[in-house]
């Protein structure tokens, strides 16, 4: 009645290395496992494993073999079965080493307690029984010592005038005594060997009680005349069951108001809600465990027009739809008429189906705890953009049970958008260094949900390790003629022998202010933003081969071409330079000549500008 | 082929001597993304180059005279590992081709020949050992130069070291005590402290010989007046789009104050 393996792994690990001299080494060690696949779930369960250990020449050291008996899969095991075999000589056996087995253990497990028909009883009681050969040393006699020995063991004190026999206090599992090394491999050594059935017995004793279980182990060692080892009592609680809650909870009142701070965004409170007994003459109020919040979107501008306020994105052509690239107008239909145009798909909707696809928009934003005896919650929603108009409501929850939502509020919103805004963190390390941790902002060309965390999966994380710049602040613009003008940034005095003066004009830990940002922040801004700067090569390289020869070329010229209108496609890139009339910048060029006549270099060969988007 | 305006032609001289009439043919490129230039000269039956010379080539709109000549490259160098390659055909003169780079590409990979400690105040040395102290790796014999107290001022004097006049255009910031590796060039030593304000550094050059990074957050500008191609003097058009990479995150280390 017992599972069977149904598949079966083999592992042998042999690259061991070779033993030194006088040492028995290793040469492999051989799992063998079976396992039965349960169809149901897949999962496999382990009913036999056979590990075999062999030394440096091939003789087996230890061989366990296991086995777990089920009744059925998924349920606990009714049984557990080991044996270990051994190469080794037993005392007072005259065969010398050969391969027995030395110790086999069986432990029968008990299921009860709910579930125990079914199966999926997970408290067991269990009888342990291990049998075995166990080691004994004989008494030494004056016959069995030499002079020598004699005279040795009266130095140490020791009797030797006793009578010949077992000494019942050195008796230890075979087992064990061969991994302590208690064993003498002597033909004549005083040691001797007997199996024993049991000579060790564990069982637990568990009294099933309506709040806990108590359980006892009662282990017995069938060598030594002693009472049985009574571990416990252990006690082991039981799960407490769920009461639904027999009164309806009642909704809380949620208030709100939109923050006209920067980086902010509406800021919701919720309060009171939850469940009244009336059982008695006094009223219990339970508060409600947690809120969770709904938010619709009554209206909200383009995130592409207003969720990009840096003007740091360009549009990812993969978002957009590619425009039609060509048509064919010349064919006709099979009746010889005009050919239809291609075909688009408009609307998802059945055929024949004219009413408006439903959408469910109220969304959960946020679950929030309550700490609070009647019941309070605040959060800032920062995923909104500005003039969008959002509403909002919630409902209080108890275990699983929650109420029905509570009274609708609706923001709008005017502050600056937070999803185009960077995200800048100071952290100080213990010695003194900084890292500014700068989070691009969401980029509304993206696809995919931004979470009310704003942290999409998407893009690269540039480390920079300026060692040698030291930075100390952003101290002025670069450009004379005003082009780069970027307020400076103070973060100290004057690096050279500020020692710890500086630390505290930058320790981020002082309490900033909303609408203040520590110098630290600003210098990571102005890192940042040119590391979020719109790539500024080209999104598209053009060659533009000349009839006439150019001179006087620098890198950097820009370039138009106001009268072409080629169309070149590159992927779904288009150079239509009739119509965009961008500059272009000039990124090299190639210039060859060959001789035409005796005495001049003069024939062009070719002329090739390298172009891209500045 | 056969240009439509028949009078352009080139010149080339070899240690100020003018050797285009036995120039076959003639090359001048700059590669995409790079500040140099280079040129390429066929020469026929002609084995005289001499080592390490000096080239420079001029190319005019009218080679009747050398008034509106202009240089197009300025002390052309040619590499010993690229000094010359022959071809030769049977029943045809042998010809030779050689590859000079100009003044810019010996600049961008010129080396400092010790290291260099670079330190905002004077040379004492308190400072010195500031700077040493901060340096992983080894640092050998090494000169001082003093008053470098902020990125412009480093980036000029490197640049102006290799022999290239540079204009910086992105923030500035005070620097600390610092040691330059005399394993880089000193223009790879400049671009590696603007990079945290050129991410990719926006580079011009000018025929003055000067480079320009400009500020990958301004809006770009241009060298010189816009031209105006007209569609006559068109013969092809080829495009390659380019992947523009995203920045999600930016994690700037600050070494502890010094």
């Amino acid at each position: 009645m017992s599972l069977e393996p149904t598949e079966w792994t083999e592992e042998l690990f042999d690259a061991f290395a070779a033993p030194d001299n006088f040492c028995q080494g290793l040469q492999s060690i051989y799992v063998k496992a079976g396992y039965y696949k349960d169809m149901g779930t897949g999962e496999p369960i382990l009913i036999e494993s056979t590990k075999i250990i062999r030394d440096a020449l091939g003789i087996i050291i230890r061989k366990d073999i296991e086995r777990y008996d089920y009744r059925r899969a998924g349920a606990p095991p009714d049984r557990y079965h080991r044996e270990t075999w051994s190469t080794c000589r037993i005392p007072g056996f005259p065969t010398g080493a050969t391969l027995k087995k030395i110790n086999e253990e069986t432990t029968r497990f008990y299921c009860f307690g709910a579930g125990l028909m079914a199966g999926g009883g997970k408290q067991l009681a269990r009888l342990r029984e291990v049998a075995g050969y166990v080691c004994y040393d004989k008494h030494p006699t004056d016959a069995a010592v030499s002079a020598d020995g004699l005279a040795r063991l009266a130095a140490r004190g020791m009797n030797t005038a006793g009578p010949a026999g077992l000494v019942v206090d050195s008796a230890r599992p075979l087992i064990q005594a061969l991994g302590e090394g208690t064993v003498i491999d002597q033909t004549d050594a005083p040691q001797t060997a007997v199996w024993l059935d049991p000579y060790w017995t564990e069982r637990d004793l568990v009294l099933d009680e309506p709040d806990k279980r108590t359980t006892w182990v009662v282990s017995k060692d069938h060598t030594r005349d002693a009472l049985p080892d009574i571990e416990g009592p252990i006690f082991t609680p039981k799960p407490g069951w769920r009461y639904r809650l027999p009164v309806p909870i009642d909704p809380p009142t949620l208030a709100g108001r939109a923050l006209d701070v920067t980086d902010a965004g509406n800021q919701l409170t919720i309060s009171g809600g939850g469940a009244t007994l009336h059982a008695t003459d006094n009223p219990v109020h339970i508060p409600p465990e947690r809120y969770r919040l709904e938010r619709r979107v009554v209206s909200e501008p383009s995130r592409s027009a207003s969720g990009d306020p840096l003007g740091l994105w360009d549009p990812d052509p993969v978002a957009t739809e590619p425009s039609t690239l060509w048509s064919e107008s010349g064919a006709t239909d099979y009746a010889g008429g005009a050919s239809s145009s291609t075909p688009a798909q408009t609307g998802y909707s059945e055929p024949g189906d004219t009413s408006e696809p439903t959408v469910e928009d109220w969304t959960v934003v946020a679950e929030l705890r309550n700490e609070t005896d009647p019941g309070q919650a605040s959060w800032v929603d920062p995923d909104v953009l500005s003039s969008g108009e959002y509403s909002y409501r919630a409902r209080a929850i108890i275990g699983e049970e929650e109420s029905e939502p509570s009274n609708t509020v609706t923001l709008a919103y005017a502050g600056t958008s937070t999803s185009g805004m960077m995200r800048v963190r100071v952290r100080r390390a213990h010695d003194g260094s900084l890292e500014l941790d700068i989070l691009a902002p969401v980029d509304p060309h993206l696809p995919g949900p931004t979470g009310t965390d704003d942290v999409l999966d998407y893009g690269e994380t540039v480390i920079l390790d300026p060692v040698h710049a030291a930075v100390a602040g952003v101290t002025g613009a670069g450009a004379t003629d005003g082009d780069t003008v970027i307020d400076p940034v103070d973060l100290g005095d004057d690096i050279v022998g500020s020692g710890d003066d500086a630390l505290g004009l930058l320790d981020p830990e002082l309490p900033a202010d909303d609408t203040e940002t520590t110098d630290a922040e600003e210098l990571a801004e102005e890192i940042a933003l040119r590391q979020f700067a719109r790539d500024q090569e080209a999104g598209l390289e053009v060659d533009i081969t000349l009839t006439h020869p150019l001179l006087g070329l620098e890198r950097g010229q820009w370039i138009q071409l106001p009268a072409i209108d080629w169309k070149t496609l590159g992927n779904d890139l288009i150079i239509s330079t009739a119509i965009d009339t961008d500059p272009w910048m000039i990124d090299g060029f190639s210039l060859g000549l060959s001789r035409t006549s005796e005495s001049e270099l003069s024939g062009l060969d070719s002329m090739v500008l390298y172009l891209v988007e500045p | 082929m056969s240009s439509a305006l028949a009078k352009f032609g080139a010149t080339v001289y070899m240690n100020r001597r003018d050797v285009t009439p036995w120039v076959q043919s003639l090359k001048i490129e700059q590669p995409r993304r790079c500040l140099y230039r280079y040129f390429e000269a066929t020469f026929a039956g002609w084995s005289a180059v001499e080592e390490g010379a000096r080239w420079d080539v001029f190319a005019t709109y009218d080679p009747g005279t050398t008034d509106r000549a202009e240089l197009v490259i300025r002390n052309g160098f040619v590499p010993y590992d690229r000094e010359r390659s022959m071809a030769v055909a049977r029943g045809t003169q042998p010809t030779l081709t050689v590859r000079g780079y100009d003044l810019t590409w010996r600049a961008l990979r010129l080396r400092p020949a010790s290291t260099i400690v670079m330190l905002p105040g004077s040379a004492d040395v308190a400072s010195v050992e500031a700077a040493l102290r901060e340096h992983s790796g080894p640092v050998g014999r090494y000169i001082t130069w003093a008053h470098m107290d902020s990125m412009h001022a480093a980036v000029t004097a490197l640049c102006n070291r290799a022999g290239l006049n540079v204009s910086t255009q992105v923030p500035n910031h005070a620097l600390a005590p610092y040691v330059v590796d005399p394993a880089k060039s000193y223009w790879d030593a400049a671009l590696e402290l603007v990079a945290p304000f050129a991410p990719n550094p926006v580079i011009y050059r000018r025929s003055d010989n000067t480079i320009v990074i400009a500020d990958p957050a301004s809006a770009p500008y241009q060298l010189g007046r816009t031209m105006e191609l007209p569609e006559q003097l068109i013969k092809a058009a080829r495009g390659l789009p380019i992947k523009h990479r995203r920045t999600k995150r930016v994690l700037v280390r600050v070494p502890p104050w010094r």
